[in-house]
């Protein structure tokens, strides 16, 4: 039975554990306990750790505080003008707009139809 | 100007409405029998009118034309006004369902005044009767402002006070409306004096038959 399907795991198995063999380290989970964490991912390259050692922690540099709160008051600011103009908007909604005037005619016009209607019914001269 | 809810306490508010409605119900019964489409234009030109501003300083008023629709509707007037106001609550929110009794007095009871006033007038000549509009198109706003501090009165406001800055306020509202109402009547007397014409009472025609 294993001599059946030794050409199985020939064809399949074994390269596809080569491929993740890769650069000498292994890209298959290692599910082993006690592995650490910086292991389980690739070691960076050697562009990107000198990347990270150029580039400070914001908190490090004074310059960047500075321009940060700036910034953040700038998003204040147009958060207050925002909500100014929600306001505008919200008291320009509640003014009557065409759709009102023009129900109001209606319900107005069919009313006296109504009262109109009612008086021919009743006998009355309209 | 129109009360808003929670202005007249409740017992004042119920007696407003209940009043408002004997008087609409009377009102309803004059609406002349011949002349139907001007009862509902002149309740459309009510309803619209509190769109038309008339700028006071750094705000504006709106025109009420109680004085107008008074002049041109004579009886029939109170219920016009009061259709008008109680659409102009529903639609607009003019004023509060609740104080519809209390705007509809404020304002259809110098409509009812000014009507009468420019009915007692009919016999005048055309010059006359037309300085007789103009005095009743302000003569209804002026009502109108006194009837709201009066009622603001009653609710616990200093009646003085209130009347005096309602009726400044409304002072540029009462040229305005008072030069129009001259205008129509003006323009009506040349073009359609049956119009001016006073209705004739429902009990008259009544007769015929």
């Amino acid at each position: 039975m294993f001599f059946r399907l030794l050409p199985l795991y020939l064809v399949f198995v074994l390269p596809l554990t080569a491929a993740a063999h890769v650069n000498g380290h292994s890209h298959l989970p290692d599910l082993s306990q006690g592995s650490s964490r910086s292991e389980a991912q690739p070691p960076a390259s050697h562009a990107q750790t000198s990347l990270i050692e150029k580039r400070p922690f914001p908190a490090a540099d004074p310059e960047a505080l500075g321009s940060l709160a700036a910034g953040q008051q700038d998003i204040r600011r147009e958060i207050t003008r925002l909500h100014r103009e929600i306001a505008v908007l919200r008291a320009e909604m509640a003014q009557p707009g065409l759709t009102e005037i023009l129900g109001g005619i209606g319900y107005i016009i069919g009313f006296f139809g109504l009262y109109a209607w009612f008086r021919v019914r009743r006998g009355a001269p309209v | 100007m129109h009360l808003s809810d929670g202005v007249m306490p409740t017992t004042l508010a119920l007696g407003c409405a209940a009043a408002s409605l004997a008087i609409a119900a009377w009102s309803t019964r004059r609406i002349p029998e011949r002349d139907l489409p001007r009862v509902a234009v002149m309740t459309a030109a009510f309803f619209v009118a509190t769109l038309v501003h008339v700028p006071l300083g750094p705000t504006s008023m709106h025109l009420l034309l109680p004085g107008l629709v008074g002049v041109l509707l004579g009886p029939a007037a109170f219920a016009a006004i009061g259709l008008g106001l109680v659409l102009q609550s529903l639609l607009f929110q003019f004023g509060g369902l609740t104080a519809l009794g209390g705007n509809a007095l404020l304002m259809g009871l110098p409509a009812l005044a000014c009507g009468l006033l420019f009915r007692l007038g009919r016999r005048l000549n055309l010059r006359r009767r037309i300085a007789l509009a103009v005095v009743c198109g302000a003569l209804g706003t002026f009502g109108a402002a006194l009837l709201m501090a009066l009622l603001l009165a009653l609710s616990g406001e200093d009646f003085l006070g209130v009347a005096k800055l309602a009726l400044a306020a409304h002072l540029p509202v009462m040229v305005v409306e008072a030069a129009m109402t001259g205008f129509i009547v003006a323009f009506l007397a040349r073009v359609k004096p049956e119009m001016l014409a006073a209705p004739l009472p429902v009990r008259e025609l009544a007769d015929e038959y």
